[in-house]
């Protein structure tokens, strides 16, 4: 059978999917994603910006660490080599934000490869303890060398990529410079992941031996997903400098902080997906907005609510790796699944039956009148 | 000078390793790095300045507590948590980083940022051919080493150390002997606290307990054990002397403020050349 | 008790391997191990438990690097590549401890093992490599399992889809860790029938196994290991009644 048919084939293999509902809510989703500017104010609109820039770094991180297993705990490294080339160009050297950012993802990618390379040889945690390293030096060597870097502060603003002479005006088309960034990185990224390389990755994830032993090189694909992971950082952190809402500073693109809530917002969304984290880092960022502007105060320690948010989301996802170990979005969908196929008066699927707190509940139950056997665990 | 600053190195290694042994022990039987080991560093310490600074307590009172609470609150996260996801050493360090990130949270919004005194156990300077030394850290030297030879005695003649020796090298192996894996395990983490709480006693008085000790135990003894290989006290025990004589050196004769990251990048470095660490088993894949 | 001394080199079969020697810190799983395998033959290496079998197939195909000695497929050395590189060479194997990939179906399983080592292809997804990886399936017997998850095969499946995955690859040559193992004795015949018909095919077969039984009946020639070094060899008869090879496996059931 030749390639064109083949083609052919799987175009109509990915026509006769895209019936499916998810597909239909996520298109829906973007409508509504496209379309909000013309509703929202002004303010919102730049929360919304910084949402979907860190929609954006959640799907850099789960093209790498969801798909491949290699967790990263540190990817704030990336996005701060993305936003930091592009702020120093433009500011630095005055170059024109459209090459800064270009050349921008291109470091970006090569400081994935070169990083990438020897810490991938390492097994998952090692590779999680490296990665976890790497913006620490960073950031000290940001302190270091103050007089470029700008310290804990960061460099100032550098110039928008696109602007008018009406503040309204330029967030409104920053929303949409943003938007179009947030859909062409999620196509790029579905394409790659719905592909051979993707099926690849999954089974990394699963068992490198049994990859190896298919004669695949494990690593050459761990090191390709570190490489697009990288090319999406880049492209976030670079859009994210050069738009209103980022500035090349640690608090935005280095923290611990950050990197865990890349994870903490990929995790919960359903990691593995790409859709999973670009949901889960919209729906996570705004969420974390509206805590803060509500300002509950907790009682007993009489404390705001917004400092605890990292805590809050930190025990959601432990629930969740007990409860939901797919995340949040998978679940959804198939709840959705199971609830159109009641309505449709059919089968429900092999996988439906309990709903996941149950059989987690049965499974607990069960392992503790092991113990009561006196059962080894 | 060169004398002091021996003493001091010396010391703060032997301290370091305290710090690292516990991890080391659950890294080397279980397989899986316990980020939430600074959590247990930091209830030793926090305990004592709460019981004895804050309460009034006898410090011995403080020493027990200090000791008791992070031993069972380990064995409680292994119990609750851990014993689930022992299969998947990625989450056990994703939510073990989560325990400590809700720690620090916890302990800062309850006691605040600014730092708080550790009381010493031993109070009052040592002195001799020059060199002044705080008595305390004499004895968390000596607390050290004993501890770190009891650690070994234990694992060579103990029933039960030998039963974790076991469970470190096989998977199968030890049931096929009658050693329960389960309570290996168990017990593994609660020494590790034990060990962990005694160590957040000298840790924080040396250099006080504020709402990030725990994670800066963690980011010293994390490279400790990584360097020191897996299945090796014998290496996390070089390690940390290795780290402890860079970090002191570091600051005393070049620049105090390197003195955080030069740890790691000496990890990273040797993880890229020799990712068994430095006296590790050396299981490939 | 008859230990080798004379070292091979790179023609005496299509599969050599000269003074294998494996250490792991203070313990030596492999001792100064040399055995060939003639191009389309059976050769069985057995041995009591721990004797070292999987650690040398491990070293073999890139699993481990080996301490010392020479691994040469084809008259090539291979001593030390990565497990990936040796099975595009033609040299596949079955695992012991087999991990299916719990999250895709058995024709999922072995439609990974059809997917190219190219990062940028989509012929991992098309309706010929789809074929291909049913036409194995048949070939092992699990035809009537293709959409079957791992977790629900029996273990007799799990076994027959590692075969599958390994001749994916299209070998020439296949190591076969412990495939017996946890069988009943019908569904051991079953299996070493699908092995001979391999042979048949073309392809040289090096299997192990500490369950002798089936092995013997199977095999043209033998190799007995103990404690990491060769023990003995010769065909099944000579070795079902060598004595120090009853006296290795220490009240093992009789072959």
């Amino acid at each position: 059978m030749s390639t064109r048919q083949s083609l052919v084939d799987r175009t109509r293999e990915l026509t006769r999917d895209s019936i499916a509902p998810r597909h239909l809510v996520g298109i829906v989703a973007l409508v509504v994603l496209f379309a909000a500017p013309f509703e929202l104010d002004t303010i919102t609109q730049l929360t919304v910006i910084s949402a979907i820039y860190f929609a954006i770094f959640a799907m850099s991180w789960d093209t790498v660490s969801g798909y491949t297993g290699q967790f990263s705990f540190g990817h704030s490294f990336l996005f701060a080599v993305g936003g930091y080339t592009a702020g120093l160009l433009n500011l630095g050297f005055g170059v024109t934000p459209v090459v800064s950012i270009l050349v921008a993802i291109l470091v970006t990618m090569i400081a994935g490869f070169v990083f990438g390379a020897p810490a991938l040889r390492l097994s998952g945690p090692y590779f999680a303890v490296v990665t976890f390293l790497l913006p620490l030096v960073l950031l000290q060597i940001f302190i270091l060398k103050k007089d470029i870097f700008g310290g804990t502060l960061g460099l100032s603003n550098p110039q928008s990529l696109v602007s008018s002479s009406e503040f309204a005006q330029t967030v409104f088309l920053n929303y949409y410079l943003a938007a179009i960034a947030f859909v062409v990185v999620l196509a790029v990224l579905l394409v790659v992941t719905r592909s051979n390389a993707g099926r690849v990755f999954t089974a990394i994830r699963e068992d490198e031996v049994a990859v190896a032993a298919c004669g695949i090189n494990p690593t050459k694909f761990k090191l390709f997903a570190f490489v697009l992971s990288a090319a999406v950082a880049g492209t976030g952190g670079a859009l994210y400098v050069h738009s209103p809402v980022g500035q090349p500073q640690p608090s935005q693109l280095l923290a611990v902080a950050v990197s865990i809530n890349v994870l903490l917002a990929s995790l919960l969304g359903g990691s593995g997906t790409i859709t999973g984290a670009a949901a889960g880092g919209l729906f996570y960022y705004l969420l974390n907005e509206q805590i803060r502007q509500v300002g509950w105060v907790i009682p007993v320690l009489g404390v705001d609510v917004s400092q605890f948010s990292l805590v809050i989301f930190s025990l959601l996802v432990l629930a969740l790796v007990f409860f939901l170990p797919s995340g949040i979005l998978p679940w959804v969908m198939r709840q959705g699944r199971r609830a159109l196929a009641t309505a449709r008066g059919g089968d429900v699927a092999a996988d439906g039956g309990e709903p996941p707190l149950v059989r987690t509940y049965r499974k607990y139950v069960r392992e503790l009148r092991e113990l009561r056997g006196d059962d080894d665990e | 000078m060169v004398l002091q600053f021996l003493s001091n190195a010396i010391i703060v290694s032997s301290m370091y390793a305290l710090v690292a042994i516990g991890l080391t022990l659950i890294y080397s039987v279980g397989g899986v790095f316990n980020l939430a080991h600074g959590v247990n560093v930091a209830l030793g310490a926090w305990l004592s300045w709460y019981l004895v600074a804050n309460l009034g307590f006898n410090i011995w009172v403080g020493v027990a507590v200090a000791i008791a609470v992070p031993a069972l609150f380990s064995l409680a996260i292994y119990l609750g948590l851990i014993r689930h996801i022992q299969d998947r050493p990625i989450i056990v360090m994703t939510v073990t980083l989560l325990i400590e990130i809700i720690w620090e949270y916890f302990i800062r919004t309850t006691v605040g940022t600014q730092a708080r005194t550790v009381p010493q156990i031993v109070p009052g300077n040592v002195n001799f051919a020059g060199v002044h030394l705080l008595s305390n850290l004499v004895l968390a030297f000596v607390v050290s080493w004993v501890i770190i030879v009891a650690v070994f005695l234990f694992i060579d003649r103990t029933k039960f150390g030998k039963a974790i020796v076991a469970t470190s090298m096989s998977e199968k192996g030890p049931a096929l002997v009658g050693i329960k894996r389960g309570r290996v395990y168990a017990g593994t983490w609660l020494i590790a606290g034990l060990l962990a709480g005694i160590a957040g006693l000298f840790f924080g008085s040396y250099r006080g307990a504020d709402w990030l000790v725990g994670q800066t135990a963690l980011l010293i003894a994390f490279p400790i054990v990584v360097l020191g290989g897996i299945g090796s006290i014998r290496g996390s025990v070089l390690a940390a002397y290795i780290i402890g004589f860079i970090e002191i050196g570091v600051i005393t004769y070049y620049d105090p403020r390197m003195s955080g990251v030069l740890p790691f990048i000496i990890l990273i470095g040797i993880l890229l050349v020799r990712p068994e660490g430095l006296l590790g088993r050396g299981q490939e894949v | 008790m008859s230990s080798e001394t004379a070292s091979y080199s790179a023609g005496d079969g299509k599969l050599v391997v000269d003074g294998l020697t494996k250490r792991f810190g203070g313990l030596t799983a492999v001792d100064d191990f040399s055995f060939a395998v003639s191009e389309g033959e059976i050769l069985a290496i057995i041995g009591p438990n721990g004797a070292g079998k999987s650690t040398t197939f491990n070293c073999v195909t890139g699993r481990y690097r080996p301490t010392s000695g020479t691994v040469w497929f084809n008259g090539e050395d291979i001593t030390g590549e990565p497990m990936y590189a040796v099975v595009n060479r033609g040299l596949a194997r079955t695992f012991q401890s087999f991990r299916p990939l719990q999250d895709r179906n058995v024709v999922q399983n072995v439609m990974l093992a059809l997917a190219p080592n190219r990062i940028f292809s989509l012929a991992g997804l098309t309706a010929k490599t789809h074929d291909r990886a049913v036409e194995l399936c048949e070939r092992v017997g699990l035809g009537g399992d293709l959409e079957t998850l791992p977790g629900e095969l029996p273990h007799a499946g799990i076994l027959r889809l590692g075969v599958a995955r390994a001749l994916a690859s299209e070998p020439e040559m296949l190591l076969l860790d412990e495939p017996f193992a946890g069988l009943a004795s019908e569904e051991v015949d079953e299996l070493a029938s699908l092995f001979e018909s391999l042979r048949r095919n073309g392809i040289t077969l090096a299997v192990i196994d500490h369950n002798v039984r089936g092995l013997l009946s199977l095999a043209d020639r033998v190799v007995v290991l103990n404690f990491g070094s060769k023990l003995t060899e010769g065909s099944p008869d000579e070795i079902r009644t060598d004595p120090d090879v009853r006296r290795a496996y220490l009240g093992g059931e009789s072959v």
